[in-house]
């Protein structure tokens, strides 16, 4: 095999769980020797049994599983593995060694852990000027909260990206450790800059990385949006953007699951609505004259259509709309109309029809984006021209818009009797973007594309036994990465020490009888 | 650019020409941070990512777009035609010049124009050329069309999101797997830029977007064969209480039991109810570490929650996450934007910036720096560029076109 791109480039990782170590394991895909200090004293989270292992029970609160969690062994492939004792002044003074072997220290402790381990920066920067180091944490180095601990699946949280995940009338969808993938692509962008500015300078870098603002790039334009306007965009799930009124709302006999359901879309609608209620007073508010008026004072304006509507039987409300030619439906279950919401909506207001359909077995689904007229007209052929596209209400954009709901049940009954992925097929050969809602199944056994890239690596593990890692997702086309299994708890401290630091026998014997070796 | 110039940034000597649409942009901005000088290259009149709200003042153009402004600051900007002969002809001036050149057209389409990684090889050896698609440069759905949801539900990532009683939910908003495929393009441009160093030689560096976005990998199928159904992450055989409202807004908390737990999260939690006098002696007496989640009931669930239900409603997001902070417990409330631009943490740290918009008359306050550097502290020294905004400073100043070469190439609208 060729040389590896970053063969000779040395790494001290410190780091555990998801946001450190998914920062060195591609640095090990490209032939980097990424040495991975642990210890019990601070043992990864993934050593332990949080996940349990293969045909076991769950372990319960402490576990001797150390090699067997397959979240450890996913995110540490092709490392190297020593056990150091940090708790032991020996174990940091031999921890300092492997800062001086290396070109680059990595670790994600609570803010401010290394500097009292005496192994800060600024204290290793005297006896290495040209050391590069990234301290990867939850909000940042400095600042009032810069020693509060914390995981991704929490932090997603204080960054607003669960804010924006989900519908809007339940709880955030969960998104899992999102910021744990995000910090890490800057991180690495910021040691690969890092190293190529100590070759032009000689200068070493710290980098200071707060997995919060890490995340919040990904808000940025929603930032600015809030910043300018005042606004604040949370999750939309099946919000129709289109339209203000818009929902269901409750109707009499009071207290009863009896609601209508209304969508005023244009202004034109908007006039007719008021007049229909008796033109109120509040209707010639500025704060309703147009859509963006009322999506902006939603909540006020939803409490005021609610007095209205409790007032009659949902048949009124929707004879009396009707008449004044708005668009109105009786509910006589709340939930009904939530779970009949096709879809997702609101997230690109440029397309229709945009969404997840349901497929054929029911638990299949294929995601559809329609994005100009010309792939509708595609789109209508491959579902076999069925007599409702060539309807007003769907021939362009704006009537499908307008008409969301009702098109996107048509397109179910369509998707409902194929499988996804024939759907998925016969959209992309006319040109229409589409694809399969995957599983892990999907992605490991049958993606063709996935497998062309070879993303997956069968890997044998002593304890765990066959599993996948997965490269790069950038593919140098003359450079070939390796994948390799991740290494057992210690497993290469005699290595490590003779060949990194040189320790004879004798040495390496005692650093086991003083407990330093763990 | 006089100004970036003043401080070396890492990436200060190298030129980066930016043809991406919005499935690459954060890749250029990211090296824009670090300092490379960014040309960013549009289409006469206009990129069609300037299209993507939300827009300043609710503004619908092309010069409002907030999207545009997100993550094209630190770049300048250009306007040519590269389907246009004379316009490809300028390209190859440039990619002579350039470092890198990144782009996220389909598979193919630069070599259409003689702009093909091996023709632009030929005229700079060193060049690195980095391509974001959805599904890569080859194999079978290299052709493939994709949108931000279709790469959500092909990556992965969506199966598990939303309710088990409605369809698969993404994040709204944010394109976010074409965010994380430029961010990934960038790591994969520096580590060719490490091996150019090395070897003399520049590469193509072919970023898959689904790729990108499928990194968490799948170990439940890989070693249990198992598929998570839609909602797992936050359903269980009993009903727990994860999201509370508290007295401004949310606060995502659960109560679980275990060693991890106990220390972490229970016991602080507790404690810091007790000082306030909120806690119960059921949960000031409860044993943590050997509470079973496999074995609890809801009467003990229910027993628990009810007075941390009064204790989250006494308090403010802020008091909460002052509170979280200071007796090292981990658990935040649920901010949005508005809570965000108001954090005393991000202020302590400087995070936000002033960024002037002349055109608008304002002054517009951005996230700053991904990191914090020691050396080269990232700052964000350019906002992003109007339509042409650089035409004169690059084609005439830089590349030595007359001003009478340049109205024409305007007039055959090359530029």
């Amino acid at each position: 095999m060729a040389k590896k791109m970053l063969e000779g480039l040395k790494v001290a990782d410190f780091t555990t769980v998801i946001a450190g170590p998914v920062i060195t394991k591609p640095l090990a895909a490209y032939g980097a020797t990424v040495l991975k200090i642990e210890g019990r004293n601070h043992l990864d989270l993934f050593r332990q049994g949080m996940v349990p292992p293969v045909g076991t029970d769950f372990p319960g609160p402490f576990n001797p599983w150390a090699n067997r969690n397959p979240a450890g062994a996913f995110y540490n492939t092709g490392k190297l593995s020593i056990s150091l004792n940090l708790a032991k002044a020996k174990g940091r003074e031999i921890a300092k060694q492997f800062i001086m072997w290396a070109d680059i220290v990595v670790e994600n402790f609570a803010g401010g852990a290394m500097k009292r381990m005496g192994l800060g920066y600024e204290e290793l920067k005297e006896i290495k000027p040209d050391l590069i180091m990234l301290s990867s944490c939850m909000q940042g180095q400095t600042g009032p909260h810069a020693s509060h601990p914390g995981y991704g699946t929490q932090l997603v949280n204080l960054a607003g990206l669960s804010s924006i995940a989900g519908w809007p009338d339940r709880e955030p969808a969960g998104i899992g450790p999102y910021t744990d993938y995000v910090a890490p692509r800057h991180s690495l962008v910021a040691i690969l800059a890092a190293l190529d500015y100590r070759r032009r300078t000689g200068k070493g870098q710290y980098i200071d990385m707060s997995q919060f603002e890490s995340g919040l790039q990904l808000m940025a334009p929603l930032l600015l949006e809030t910043a300018t306007t005042g606004r604040v965009s949370e999750r939309e799930g099946n919000y129709n953007p289109l339209a203000a009124p818009h929902g269901a709302y409750p109707c009499l006999p009071t207290r009863t699951d009896r609601y209508c359901v209304i969508a005023i879309y244009t202004d034109e609608e908007w006039k007719n609505f008021c007049y229909a209620m008796g033109n109120p007073e509040w209707t010639e508010s500025p704060k309703f004259s147009t859509l963006q008026a009322r999506r902006d004072n939603e909540e006020e304006l939803d409490k005021l259509v609610e007095e209205w509507t409790i007032q009659f039987l949902p048949e009124d409300v929707v004879r009396r709309l009707r008449e004044a030619e708005v668009w109105a439906g009786v509910l006589d279950n709340r939930d009904e109309w939530l779970n009949h919401q096709p879809q997702i909506k609101r997230q690109s207001p440029y397309t229709a029809p945009h969404g997840i359909y349901r497929c054929h077995p029911e638990y299949r689904w294929c995601a559809i984006a329609v994005t100009n007229d010309e792939e509708w007209q595609s789109f209508c052929r491959v579902i076999g021209d069925p007599a409702w596209t060539k309807e007003s209400r769907f021939s362009t954009l704006h009537g499908r818009q307008e008409n969301v709901e009702e098109m996107d049940r048509l397109i179910a009954e369509w998707t409902s009797s194929h499988t996804a992925e024939d759907v998925m097929a016969m959209m992309q050969a006319a040109g229409v973007a589409a694809g399969v809602l995957q599983t892990g199944e999907d992605l490991m056994e049958k993606d063709p594309q996935m497998a062309h890239r070879h993303f997956y690596w069968e890997l044998q593990h002593p304890e765990i036994g066959r599993y996948r890692g997965v490269a790069p997702s950038f593919v140098f086309h003359e450079f070939p990465y390796e994948l390799q299994r991740a290494p057992l708890m210690g497993e290469h401290n005699e290595y490590a020490l003779k060949e990194f630091l040189g320790m004879s026998d004798e040495e390496i014997e005692e650093l086991i009888r003083e407990g330093v070796l763990e | 650019m006089a100004e970036k110039n003043m401080v070396e940034g890492m990436l200060s000597p190298y030129r980066v020409l930016d043809l991406t649409d919005e499935k690459g942009l954060s890749c250029g901005r990211l090296l824009g941070d670090l300092g490379a000088d960014v040309i960013k290259i549009e289409r006469p009149g206009g990129d069609p990512a300037r299209k993507l709200g939300p827009f300043y003042d609710d503004k619908d153009d092309p010069e409002k777009s907030l999207f545009w402004f997100a993550y094209n600051a630190n770049k300048r900007g250009i306007t040519l035609d590269i389907e246009k002969l004379e316009g490809q002809e300028i390209f190859k001036k440039l990619a002579k010049g350039a470092d890198f050149v990144i782009e996220s057209f389909p598979p193919g389409y630069m070599d259409g124009f003689g702009l093909s990684y091996s023709a632009l090889k030929n005229l700079n050896p060193e060049l690195i050329m980095v391509s974001i698609t959805p599904f890569g440069q080859t194999g079978p759905h290299k052709d493939y069309k994709a949108t931000d949801i279709t790469l959500w539900a092909m990556s992965g990532r969506m199966y598990g999101m939303g309710d088990e009683d409605r369809p698969p939910v993404r994040m709204s908003h944010i394109n976010a797997t074409y965010l994380q495929g430029g961010m990934e393009a960038a790591v994969g441009a520096m580590l060719a830029l490490y091996h150019r160093q090395m070897s003399g030689e520049g590469q193509h560096v072919d970023q898959s977007i689904q790729a990108a976005f499928a990194q968490p990998g799948n170990q439940g199928w890989d070693l249990r064969n198992l598929v998570a159904p839609r909602g797992a992450m936050t359903r269980s055989r009993l009903q727990i209480t994860r999201v509370w409202p508290c007295k401004d807004g949310k606060v995502s908390w659960a109560f679980r039991g275990g060693q991890q737990a106990a220390d972490r999260f229970m016991k602080p939690f507790i404690k810091w109810m007790d000082s306030e006098g909120m806690a119960d002696d059921f949960l000031k007496e409860f044993d943590w570490e050997e509470w079973d989640m496999a074995t609890a009931t809801q009467e003990t669930v229910n027993r628990m929650e009810e007075p941390a239900a009064k204790f989250f409603l006494s308090h403010t997001k802020e008091e909460l996450l002052e509170g979280a902070v200071k007796n090292r417990i981990i658990f935040y409330p649920t901010f949005n934007t508005a809570d965000i631009l108001k954090s005393p943490q991000l202020d302590a740290r400087g995070f936000w910036e002033e960024v002037e918009h002349p055109e608008l008359g304002t002054t517009i306050t951005y996230p700053g720096a991904f990191a914090k550097l020691s050396e080269t502290p990232i700052s964000i020294s350019q906002r992003a560029p109007l339509i042409g905004e650089h035409n004169q400073e690059v084609y005439q100043q830089e590349m030595g076109f007359s001003s009478k070469e340049l109205k024409k190439l305007q007039q055959n609208k090359v530029i």
